[in-house]
């Protein structure tokens, strides 16, 4: 362990944060979940935990994408804050799920998250704009992932 | 609703279900055998599994209740088509993890099918049959394999012999209605010892990449068609299923240099099937895979006009594929395949069986004209009791039943699949998932039936040829 992180397989993974597959499924319930709201569906108590899981992820994500210090930090530490910038930089590209281009896209669908944990019945136009923006970053993410399929050939 | 939900991508649903359900059925297999080494691995791969599931039946109620509430269906399909690209790169992943559970061989029954579809050209060859944690069938020479690696080896050990392998996915263990793939797989191997492809190309003018592109095709083809005469259509149905698997994740409306495109393949081997059988078994299936090809093409090009390059691309190489399927069949002829039991009747009262729970490994003849011999017989006048005892041989000779051939098998099972698969579709039309359980039951009571139906068809033509071979008959 180094700073509760752990490196397995080139990849960084932090025990209290979703694996993958874990995001996987709630981008998937959450763009079902836009779906209904477009059709003036309320969201239900699982749409509700996944929209706040995703929320969570994604502004990590976004913190992972362009990361700071916070003084508490490089205090607790006792290291030189700019050499742990440094590595936290290096980390980056591995840790981030998404392309960094995508951080806009992230940025753009928090709040919409944010309204759906908590159950609020989004406007059209917000549920048009969540559900597009899931679809975009689910089909970036399979592209990236399918990428290492092998193709189907009998 | 139902009309609202593309049939396509309810079938794609209805296919990944089908294969969950008998990754689960082989890791019950694993637990019966094992002493709980293994059980927190098989948990946690039947829990993957179970998630996935479960978002399943998340995603359906939720697109159906959006389109209910009056939805653009169009947008209600691409939230399916999303989930889909996930339950299809979930079930490929959790299947590759299966290589971490002790391996299995094949079920006895599966190398059964080999035996009773290529008869003797199976035992000229003798594959090796093992399970593959790649969601995928191959066949590939296993003594290329080691000489590639060990040169040297090469002019020792093997002298220019074969050693044909062919793999299953793991998942397909306990599925007989998917071992139809290993006849494509296995008549890639008598395809290069009988040279097909090979004169077959020659036809061809061509030269490097061209020539490279025919050779490679004729190979699937040959392959197809050697299934084809094998097993009917359950080979190529077979591929279709595997192909719908992963459907979200590929393209599938062009060609590759190695593979004709699957639509092009499946065309060749309805219409060989036709010629040579006159089955035509594949009209339906063909009819939704052209959906599957049309709706592939219009989600990567949505620009009609973008799209018409790849149609005119794909009517010039189905063209090209029919041509080359022609060279192959009429060098197909000196091929000895047993025969295949065909007609609908037949296939009927099989099907009819299935549906009853029972097993097909036998056949006789239809119960009206046995009524309707037994009346004749009970009519006629006898002049004496050696004319009487002769009349009555003659006619208990009529209720004997022959073992069925495993191409009768396979078709029966493959045309029972697809209909517990569209009984499921119908239920995912209207938004209902609570056919998953039931559905997993009748597939795993299916692929049981048909299980025991080609042991006991493989014991009775075994019985028989005994019996021919002692004078018995």
């Amino acid at each position: 362990m180094n700073g509760g992180v752990t490196l397995i397989g080139g990849t960084v993974i932090r025990p209290d944060t979703p694996s993958d597959l874990a995001i996987d499924l709630a981008i998937s319930r959450v763009t079902v979940a836009a779906l209904k709201a477009k059709a003036h569906l309320l969201p239900d108590a699982e749409d509700r935990s996944s929209a706040a899981l995703l929320r969570d992820a994604f502004t990590r994500d976004l913190a992972l994408a362009n990361p700071s210090l916070t003084p508490s930090d490089s205090s607790q530490s006792g290291s030189n804050p700019s050499q742990i910038q440094e590595i936290l930089l290096t980390l980056a590209p591995v840790n981030s799920r998404f392309k960094k281009a995508d951080a806009a896209l992230l940025a753009k669908l928090l709040p919409r998250l944010e309204e759906i944990s908590h159950s609020s019945a989004l406007s059209e136009e917000a549920a048009s704009e969540l559900l597009e923006g899931l679809i975009q970053l689910s089909a970036r993410k399979d592209s990236v992932e399918a990428a290492a399929l092998p193709p189907p050939l009998l | 609703v139902s009309d609202s939900v593309s049939p396509v991508l309810l079938r794609v649903a209805a296919e990944l279900v089908a294969r969950s359900a008998a990754t689960k059925r082989y890791l019950r297999q694993l637990e019966q055998g094992e002493r709980g080494e293994y059980s927190q691995l098989i948990a946690t791969i039947k829990s993957a599994l179970d998630r996935i599931e479960a978002e399943l039946d998340a995603t359906v109620q939720g697109v159906s209740a959006s389109l209910q509430a009056g939805i653009d269906p169009a947008q209600a399909n691409a939230v399916f088509f999303a989930f889909l690209q996930k339950f299809s790169r979930w079930f490929t992943t959790v299947h590759e993890l299966l290589v971490y559970l002790p391996a299995q061989s094949v079920k006895p029954e599966t190398l059964a099918v080999l035996v009773l579809s290529f008869s003797d050209l199976y035992h000229s060859l003798k594959p090796s049959l093992i399970l593959g944690s790649l969601f995928n069938a191959l066949e590939f020479d296993f003594q290329k394999l080691v000489t590639n690696q060990l040169p040297d080896l090469g002019s020792i050990v093997f002298a220019g012999s074969h050693s044909i392998v062919l793999q299953l996915p793991i998942c397909d263990r306990e599925s007989p209605s998917s071992w139809s793939i290993l006849a494509h797989e296995l008549g890639h191997a008598v395809d290069i010892t009988s040279n097909l492809s090979e004169r077959a190309s020659q036809k061809f003018p061509g030269a490097g990449l061209g020539l490279t592109v025919i050779r490679s095709w004729a190979r699937e083809i040959s392959a197809d068609l050697i299934a084809a005469c094998a097993l009917g259509p359950a080979p190529i149905l077979t591929t279709i299923s595997l192909e719908y698997c992963v459907y979200p994740l590929i393209s599938i409306f062009s060609a590759s240099a190695t593979h004709p495109s699957t639509s092009a393949r499946l065309e060749a081997v309805a219409r060989f099937l036709m010629r040579r059988y006159s089955e035509h078994h594949l009209t339906e299936e063909m009819s939704l895979y052209q959906d599957a090809w049309n709706s592939c093409l219009s989600r990567v090009h949505p620009n009609p006009a973008d799209q018409e390059p790849f149609r005119r691309a794909h009517q010039d190489q189905t063209k090209l594929v029919l041509q080359i399927a022609d060279e192959i069949e009429t060098l197909l002829e000196p091929l000895s395949f047993p025969p295949h039991t065909t007609g609908l009747e037949s296939l009927n009262r099989r099907e009819l069986r299935l549906q009853q729970g029972l097993p097909i490994s036998a056949q006789g003849a239809p119960k009206a004209q046995l009524r309707s011999d037994l009346a004749e017989y009970t009519g006629l006048a006898f002049t004496s009791s050696e004319h009487r005892r002769l009349a009555f041989q003659d006619l208990t000779a009529r209720f004997k039943e022959s073992p069925m051939d495993a191409a009768a098998i396979l078709t029966s099972c493959q045309k029972r699949r697809i209909g517990l698969l569209q009984d499921l579709v119908a239920h995912f039309a209207v938004g209902k998932t609570d056919g998953v359980a039931s559905f997993a039951n009748r597939l795993e009571a299916l692929e049981m039936l048909i299980s025991n139906s080609i042991n006991a068809s493989a014991v009775h033509h075994r019985l028989i040829s005994e019996a021919a071979v002692s004078g018995i008959l």
